[in-house]
């Protein structure tokens, strides 16, 4: 059983790409990749270990709480199985998933899988009990075993599945976008109690103090910096297509227009491309500083504009304390 | 079924209160009629880890002893005793409700036809126990009145108030009752020493943090009276299965006596403090209110006790788990 014209190519931040090949391939959404990073939110997701390490760029929650709500903004059912591969009831949700992607497969639903990082299963072969697995980074397919679903160099496992679709509008879309924004923005920690790794503004400010501090990991701050980028630029082409659905909108697309650009050239000068490759170059990292910080500050004036045109409008989900959500690992 | 006889003493209330059951009482429901759990209730509340919950709105309001993540909870709860299970939550006025009720209703038809129950928010914690696809309803139970009544398919998740939860179980693995024991209590510590973090600190204090609140609504008298007394008679509810579990506990592990006495005495405070307490402000007069709070800091200090005696017992394990005590 293979899923025909699945192609996962990373772009984005991996969970995006894997996505956008899945919910692509099921006809589940049309347009661009940077429309669906806008509209669930994944491309407001910042987040940065103190000593900037590359997982950074996923470390941006607990997964299923920050996917489900990017999945549902898009209309389209969801859920997910993982937890740590050393509980004692691994072995029974890991045959539970097993079926249920080999189900989904089934109906033509290609999965998102944890490798790491994120990729797609497309395809599985019940003779020899294997999984088809992309990652994005090259075409071509790897095998995971069912024996060793889930198992990988981290201690988690994880799996996101799809489901239907409803039509949501693209303006109240668009709202429920922004407030995901504003959530990631003004929500410090994701993965408490740990404190290591920071969300939104601050991870601004964890970025800019390591590489101040200079005691960073530097494949880390590279991979950070252009995930970063990447996703400053979504966040532009993003709202020039929707700018039109509520007023105001316009302006926040300004300030990430100017923001994109300042980011992109201090980044062609800090880090830059030797051997299809780049690496950060150290004589530029005060302004690379500076830079960072003139950037925190105008996503700051973005997202009080943001928190203008959210209070605009009536917010039930998040006038009520819900009985999901935020939790520590456990 | 429900072990409340420490109301006893409370005057009768104009308005009769209704009596937050727990998700420990369905849980209870459930797993002990298809036979993966054949020990009392408390040790159900014990060994979840339920009865070391303690969240608390700071102007003690009656949803309290439900303010806390379900989703999250209610996972480890069956983890924690080898219970397999599946659950999903959310609001029900969201766009992609529908798709979710839809999924539900198969999968609980899924679980029913295989001899197992499943709990469900219906404005409190209901197990589901029968399905008629001719009729297209849900039998369910109250937990309450333990009655059988109807709910539509279409009707599942439409609550009242604005959530919808199910959980599945689905199977069950073996656990050694020792290791179950012992992470409980690590749990417990877990949940006296962290805030849970879905809820805002500015509303909900959680934990032995909760006394403090506590202490603090009581002495301004600016709290929801029906409130505070629904939910330190839930709470009351809630230690006495700590101590029944903990004293039941000590017969595979005796070193957790001094622990036990702990809950026992909590447990006792806890029954004074239910009694002193009517759902109407009206017919708690100002002694009475004098008499409360010197009970709740006898009950912040038991309570502390028994934490430490619990991290001090568990010491090395603990430890071990550095900041994150709860992640095992």
């Amino acid at each position: 059983m293979i899923i025909n014209g699945i192609q996962m190519k990373r772009e984005s931040k991996s969970f995006t790409d894997a996505l956008y090949a899945v919910l692509t391939a099921a006809g589940l959404f049309h347009g661009p990749t940077f429309m669906l990073s806008g509209l669930s939110g994944m491309a407001f997701k910042f987040s940065v270990h103190e000593k900037l390490f590359p997982f950074s760029v996923t470390a941006y929650g607990q997964w299923g709480k920050e996917h489900g709500p990017a999945i549902d903004n898009l209309g389209i059912l969801t859920g997910h199985s993982g937890g740590r591969t050393r509980h004692d009831s691994f072995a029974v949700y890991q045959q539970a998933a097993i079926e249920d992607v080999k189900h989904s497969l089934d109906r033509g639903l290609a999965c998102v899988y944890w490798i790491p990082e994120f990729g797609v299963i497309h395809g599985y072969d019940e003779d020899d009990r294997v999984f088809y697995v992309q990652d994005g980074s090259s075409t071509g397919t790897r095998y995971v075993l069912y024996d060793n679903f889930g198992l990988n160099i981290t201690p988690f496992w994880y799996c996101q599945y799809i489901g239907d679709k409803v039509d949501i509008p693209l303006r109240d879309a668009v709202l429920e976008s922004l407030r995901l924004a504003l959530e990631d923005w003004e929500t410090p920690y994701k993965t408490l109690p740990d404190q290591s790794i920071a969300s939104g503004r601050l991870a601004y400010s964890f970025l800019i103090r390591a590489l101040q501090q200079g005691e960073f990991d530097s494949s880390g701050a590279v991979y950070i910096l252009e995930s970063y980028l990447t996703a400053r630029s979504e966040i532009t082409s993003y709202l020039q297509e929707v700018e039109s659905v509520l007023p105001g909108l316009n302006e926040v697309h300004s300030i990430y227009a100017e923001l994109e650009e300042m980011v992109r050239g201090q980044l062609k000068v800090a880090l830059p491309l030797t051997n299809s490759s780049r690496a950060l170059v150290h004589q530029q990292l005060p302004s690379l500083c500076t830079t960072l910080q003139q950037a925190l500050e105008l996503e700051e004036r973005a997202m009080q504009q943001l928190r203008i045109i959210s209070g605009r409008y009536p917010d039930r989900k998040r006038s009520i304390i819900p009985r999901w959500g935020a939790h520590t690992a456990r | 079924m429900m072990n409340r006889t420490e109301l006893d003493s409370v005057p009768a209330a104009v308005h009769p209160p209704q009596l937050s059951h727990s998700y420990v009482d369905a849980m209870y429901q459930v797993l002990s009629a298809n036979g993966w759990f054949t020990m009392p209730k408390y040790m159900l509340s014990g060994m979840t880890a339920s009865c070391f919950r303690l969240s608390l709105h700071r102007q003690l309001h009656r949803d309290s002893p439900m303010a806390y993540n379900w989703m999250a909870e209610h996972t480890v709860a069956a983890d924690l005793i080898g219970i397999v299970s599946a659950q999903a939550a959310g609001f029900h006025f969201t766009p992609t409700f529908p798709l979710y009720q839809k999924q539900a209703i198969l999968a609980i038809r899924k679980s029913l036809k295989q001899g197992t129950g499943v709990i469900c928010w219906k404005d409190q914690f209901v197990v589901i126990t029968r399905s008629d696809d001719q009729k297209q309803v849900f039998c369910y139970n109250e937990i309450s009145s333990r009655a059988e009544l109807e709910l539509p398919y279409d009707q599942l998740g439409r609550n009242v108030g604005p959530y919808w939860h199910c959980q599945i179980f689905e199977g069950q693995i073996q656990k050694d009752i020792r290791q179950v024991i012992r992470e409980s209590f690590i749990q417990a510590v877990y949940k006296a020493e962290v805030h849970d973090p879905m809820l805002p600190e500015s509303q909900y204090a959680c934990g032995l943090q909760a006394y403090d609140a506590m202490l603090d609504a009581l002495s301004r008298s600016t709290y929801d009276a029906a409130g505070a007394y629904e939910t330190l008679v839930f709470y009351a509810a809630s230690k006495k299965d700590a101590s029944s579990y903990t004293r039941a506990a000590c017969e595979y592990w005796p070193e957790l006596e001094s622990t036990a006495s702990h809950y026992e005495r909590l447990s006792a405070v806890y029954h004074e403090i239910a009694a002193l307490l009517s759902p109407d402000a009206s017919h708690t007069p100002a002694l009475r209110q004098q008499r409360l709070l010197p009970l709740i800091r006898e009950a912040k200090h038991t309570e502390t006790e028994a934490i430490q005696s619990i991290r001090l017992l568990l010491r090395e394990p603990i430890e071990n788990r550095f900041h994150d005590v709860g992640l095992r």
